[in-house]
């Protein structure tokens, strides 16, 4: 602790360099999660929707749901009663707007696709149903995110593993530069006769500190910034982003922090001492 | 050459390379007894202080052996350097004292980081200043020393593990020869106490007064060794 008060600037440093460090790279670990997760329940909201004929009986729909489920990529497959859909159109329109008016509306089915890549070709079996009247879909969008994607994924991976990388550049530096600062403390240890471990364990103890702060600090941002982020999201679109984990982030990064600096430290003593 | 039957330190045709070929040491061979007090004398660069950092570790052999006391420390692996200068007192030509402790924390910090207690550096730290006759300065800071005050200090630091042998780089080339002849009163102090002494060292005024054994190196080699008698004119 002493040798961190009087370190003042260096501690200060390496401590801030490390939150940034892992600050940027947390950031970029959540949002990749969440964006992979947003990515797995797409398909789900992009449904295809199967409108079947006039008139199909009950048997009918269950035996094209069956042939529904059946065809490779289909994830799920969902009855949607033509009363029903009626039902939730009426009540979603003004009282007067519907009176009198005949149900308008066909059963239809609610598909889901497992992989988006697959929907062309699940649109194109299920059109070869006979019971099918029309198919709806959104082909562009999905197209496009079956193309956006792999890119982003590819992009994320790419910039987290630069980030983790430039983190650890710089904790090295920072670690390193605290040495440099106390060479002439580190020469008269040895000097004396002071053993490599006497030598080294007040810096592995410093490494170890500045990355448990460093680490924590990163934590607390990541959090503080989830909050305004959430805050301007909820307002401009009135979507709910999901709860911040603080206590889990504040441990993880606190720990990668930690046996990061540890691991700078030894790198670092090993050019020095 | 002067060979000693059963030398304390033996030099034993040591070759030192730096990187790029450059040559620190050419095939060196020599004898230090136990009590002895020696000067290695020599231009800039004839590798006088190489020779003594052999001694102390700083400095690898190319080839050839270095013998302590018995044992072969060129052999002693980075690592376990420390065990070697458990048994020596350094004294370097720079002093290397911590600016912001006091005297006696600066020999405080030395014997806490060999393993003193707390106890055992409160009992020895004032024994020590006294035999360096710097106790009187005991709570000033460095920069409040005078160079040969300084250098006192850095000698009182060599001594906290009760060596039986001092190696001293150039240890009045910051002095001027009033201190120096200071210092090197107290380096003869130690000696007819039974210390080894080595001093690398080029201040030819003091070390003819001084009246002992003088190595003169030349281009990396041994060019003369005169005994003490001798050096005595």
């Amino acid at each position: 602790m002493i040798a961190l008060r009087r370190n003042g600037f260096m501690t200060f440093a390496a401590v801030t360099t490390v939150a940034v460090s892992l600050f940027l790279l947390g950031g970029t670990i959540y949002l990749l999660i969440h964006g992979e997760r947003a990515m797995k329940t797409l398909p789900n909201q992009l449904d295809i929707r199967v409108l079947l004929k006039d008139g199909v009986t009950y048997p009918q729909i269950v035996q094209t749901a069956k042939r529904l489920r059946s065809i490779e990529g289909v994830k799920t497959a969902q009855h949607v009663p033509r009363d029903k859909a009626w039902e939730r159109m009426r009540k979603m329109w003004e009282p007067g707007l519907t009176e009198g008016l005949v149900n308008p509306l066909e059963d239809a089915f609610k598909v889901t696709v497992a992989d988006l890549r697959a929907t062309d070709t699940v649109v194109a079996e299920i059109q070869s149903i006979e019971t099918v009247h029309k198919v709806r879909y959104q082909p562009e969008l999905q197209r496009f995110l079956e193309q956006a994607i792999p890119v982003l994924r590819w992009i994320g991976g790419v910039l987290g593993g630069t980030l983790f990388l430039t983190a650890g550049i710089l904790i090295f530096n920072a670690i390193k530069m605290t040495i440099l600062s106390r060479r002439r403390e580190i020469r008269i240890m040895s000097l004396v006769g002071a053993s490599r471990w006497t030598i080294s364990f007040p810096f592995l103890v410093e490494g170890l500190f500045q990355g448990i702060a460093g680490g924590t600090l990163a934590g607390l941002l990541l959090f503080a910034s989830n909050q305004i982020v959430e805050r301007r999201v909820y307002e401009a679109f009135r979507w709910l982003v999901p709860l911040f984990p603080v206590a889990e982030a504040v441990a993880i990064l606190g720990c990668i922090g930690g046996l990061y600096g540890l691991l700078c430290s030894m790198i670092a003593l090993r050019m020095r001492v | 050459m002067t060979t000693v039957a059963n030398p304390y330190i033996a030099f034993k045709h040591v070759k030192v390379e730096f990187p790029g070929h450059v040559r620190g040491l050419q095939s060196v061979t020599l004898d230090v007894a136990k009590g002895e007090f020696v000067f290695f004398i020599g231009k800039t660069g004839a590798g006088k202080s190489t020779l003594i950092k052999l001694v102390t570790r700083e400095v690898h052999q190319t080839s050839g052996s270095v013998i302590l006391d018995g044992r072969d420390i060129s052999r002693v692996r980075d690592g376990s350097a420390w065990s070697v200068r458990r048994q020596m007192g350094i004294v370097p030509q720079d002093f290397a004292l911590l600016p912001r402790k006091r005297v006696w924390e600066n020999i405080a910090y030395a014997m806490r980081a060999v393993g003193h207690s707390r106890r055992e550096v409160r009992r020895r730290v004032p024994l020590i200043l006294e035999q360096v006759d710097i106790g009187h300065r005991a709570d000033a800071f460095p920069h409040e020393l005078s160079g040969g005050e300084q250098q006192r200090v850095a000698i009182g630091r060599a001594l906290i593990n009760n060596p039986p042998l001092i190696i001293a780089d150039e240890p009045t080339g910051n002095l001027d020869p009033e201190h120096s002849w200071e210092i090197m009163e107290i380096l003869r102090r130690l000696n007819q106490n039974g210390v080894t002494v080595l001093v690398a060292s080029h201040d030819m005024l003091v070390i003819h007064r001084m009246g002992k054994r003088i190595v003169t190196m030349e281009n990396g080699m041994v060019v003369s060794d005169t005994a003490e008698e001798d050096a005595l004119v």
